[in-house]
């Protein structure tokens, strides 16, 4: 491995080049996936001869003298998100054996862009969960601790990014699912604005939050997988009218930080955070001054709504979108010979569905019901809009919000898995971004004191994905947190 | 944290068959306790002032509806090869009109 470029950046260039090819760069990866994906837990789908017959597909491109941005690189992706002909379960087993029969927008973007398909991430059922202990199959464990969670619900693919078995994954986020195990892994996720990148073909759970998002060490390589696949897709209502980002080009436009303001959310450094993650915060905050920056502080009174207003609002999305799961097209379908309809339907959803999923669609078909939606989700609605209201006035004051990512660095596996207010709760830092659809980048920036990763967030002004990059870019060219690798 | 909201195992069973959902007598003990509790925290949403938040968002993205035209779809056979129960071109399901 050591001698093999470590960033998809230099992967590209040096296979572009002809230096490398695509081949052996697969071979020094996939013998880091038999090394450690059994032990973490982080792939549901590893398939070598569809890696070579992607690899051939390279090599005649390359051939032909395309020019390719990704040549080479090898991609992780979150098994919510569809691949062509390989088996995408999103964590679920009412999906244990589907096989979509197209790619998600994102996925037809990056093979155009040259880059390798390198697995299925494990994630929780269908992205709902902040452990990876709500996988149908197996819960991911942290590459820096193995008796710690990697955080949810893209810990397979952050996992996989901080021991090494791919340069850069894809996960989903739709109250955290990029940032928070990238957070907890010691590594960087971006939850780009909402509309950025196309959801088509991302299965979906919250519509309204939901956005796939890259996972890297470095913020370069975020910036390359962005610009690859955002830009307007007519197979997405959501997605923005707009061009694609050129995040790489724009990266090294902030020499220093003079004449940028950050604001740190108050709300968000106060009771439940751990020590140490206010200790790294702070430190980063001198950081931040020493380049320039002007860092104040501000309040935001609704941010006690999130919390409320997300989970009401996602598992009543949730609870409609996966009606569509009742045994009929496609998914696991019950063995009820003999019964009705509706016992076909429900019995397949009884066994298909795990019980974090069972519990955030009947919350959500509570909130709806009648009698219920004027004091439930009419009134999360309402909270979403005035979290939007007022991220938007401070982002008109500060360039970028600055707090945890997380409260706490990487709990131990089992210990919150039935208290729901434990793990829901603890989201409010994440949860913002996706009710008021602002891009929000997590960075590695300290360790506890167990050696486990403390992860800050940034966010920016509604499209200010390529500002939220350049900052983290420098910032990384300025801290060496990201460049820590986890124990061998 | 804030209590727990009052809710009765008939409501988790009327809940549970709007979302098509069968639970057993465990299941439905479990959903009471954990729904009661995230419904207690909702109730944090009660203290929202009655003040309307002003119109946001979306201006990157004014009413956009795609061009109404003809795009290549999926081959029939290729959706019914993943279909649990295929009929020719069509899902077979359990009888659920009376003959």
């Amino acid at each position: 491995m050591s001698s093999l470029p470590e960033t998809a950046t230099a992967i590209a260039a040096a296979v572009g080049r002809g230096e490398l090819t695509g081949a052996e760069i697969a071979e020094a990866y996939t013998a880091q996936v038999e090394r450690h994906a059994e032990q973490l837990g982080t792939h549901l789908y590893f398939d070598q001869d569809d890696i070579k017959w992607q690899l051939r597909e390279l090599d005649a491109r390359l051939a032909r003298g395309e020019s390719l941005p990704l040549a080479g690189v090898p991609v992780l992706v979150k098994d919510n998100i569809c691949v062509r002909g390989q088996v995408t379960t999103a964590g679920s087993r009412m999906l244990a054996n589907w096989r979509p029969l197209y790619d998600a927008t994102a996925i037809a973007r990056l093979r155009a862009a040259g880059a390798i398909l390198f697995g299925k991430a494990n994630l929780d059922e269908f992205g709902m969960g902040s452990s990876n202990e709500n996988s149908a199959f197996k819960p991911v464990r942290n590459p820096w601790n193995l008796s710690r969670v990697a955080g949810g619900s893209s810990g397979g693919s952050a996992a996989a990014v901080a021991r090494g078995m791919v340069p850069v994954a894809l996960g989903s986020d739709t109250g955290g699912s990029v940032r928070q195990p990238a957070a907890l892994c010691g590594v960087a996720g971006l939850k780009p604005t909402y509309g950025r990148v196309s959801r088509y073909g991302l299965i979906a759970y919250g519509s309204s939050l939901d956005q796939i998002g890259p996972i890297a060490r470095h913020v370069s390589d975020l910036a390359l997988l962005l610009d690859c696949m955002s830009g307007h897709d007519h197979h997405d209502g959501s997605s923005l009218r707009l061009a694609p980002t050129q995040a790489t080009a724009t990266l090294g436009q902030y020499a220093d930080l003079h004449g940028k303001t950050i604001g740190i959310v108050e709300e968000l450094m106060g009771e439940g955070v751990e020590e140490s993650t206010r200790a790294a915060i702070n430190k980063l905050v001198q950081a931040l001054r020493d380049l320039g920056a002007t860092v104040g502080t501000l309040s935001l009174k609704n941010l006690k709504y999130s919390v409320p207003s997300y989970y009401l609002l996602a598992s009543a999305e949730a609870s409609s979108n996966l009606a569509r799961f009742d045994g009929v097209r496609f998914g696991l379908r019950a063995d009820t010979r003999g019964q009705s309809l509706r016992e076909m339907m429900t019995q397949s959803r009884s066994q298909g569905f795990g019980r974090e999923v069972k519990q955030r669609i009947m919350l959500g078909t509570f909130a709806l019901s009648s009698g219920y939606y004027d004091a439930y989700y009419a009134k999360a609605s309402k909270a979403r809009a005035l979290l939007t209201q007022d991220f938007g006035e401070a982002l008109n004051k500060f360039d970028f919000l600055l707090s945890p990512t997380y409260p706490r660095t990487a709990f131990p596996l089992g210990e919150e898995n039935t208290d729901p207010l434990a793990l829901y709760t603890a989201d409010i830092c994440t949860l913002p971004a996706n009710l008021t659809g602002l891009p929000a980048l997590s960075l590695p920036c300290g360790f506890d004191q167990y050696g486990l990763p403390i992860g800050c967030q940034f966010m920016a002004r509604h499209g200010g994905d390529e500002a939220l990059l350049s900052l983290g870019y420098l910032f990384q060219k300025n801290s060496n947190w990201h460049t820590c690798l986890p124990p061998a | 944290m804030r209590g727990q909201v009052e809710i009765t195992r008939e409501q988790v069973e009327h809940v549970a068959r709007l979302a098509h959902l069968q639970l057993s007598p465990e299941e439905i003990t479990y959903y009471q306790g954990q729904l009661g509790r995230i419904l207690a925290y909702a109730q944090e949403l009660e203290t929202l002032k009655p003040q309307q938040p002003q119109a946001s968002q979306g201006d990157l993205n004014s009413a956009y509806e795609r061009e109404d035209k003809m795009e290549p779809s999926l081959a029939a056979e290729d959706i019914m090869a993943g279909a649990p129960r295929p009929a020719g071109t069509a899902f077979q399901v359990p009888r659920f009109v009376e003959s």
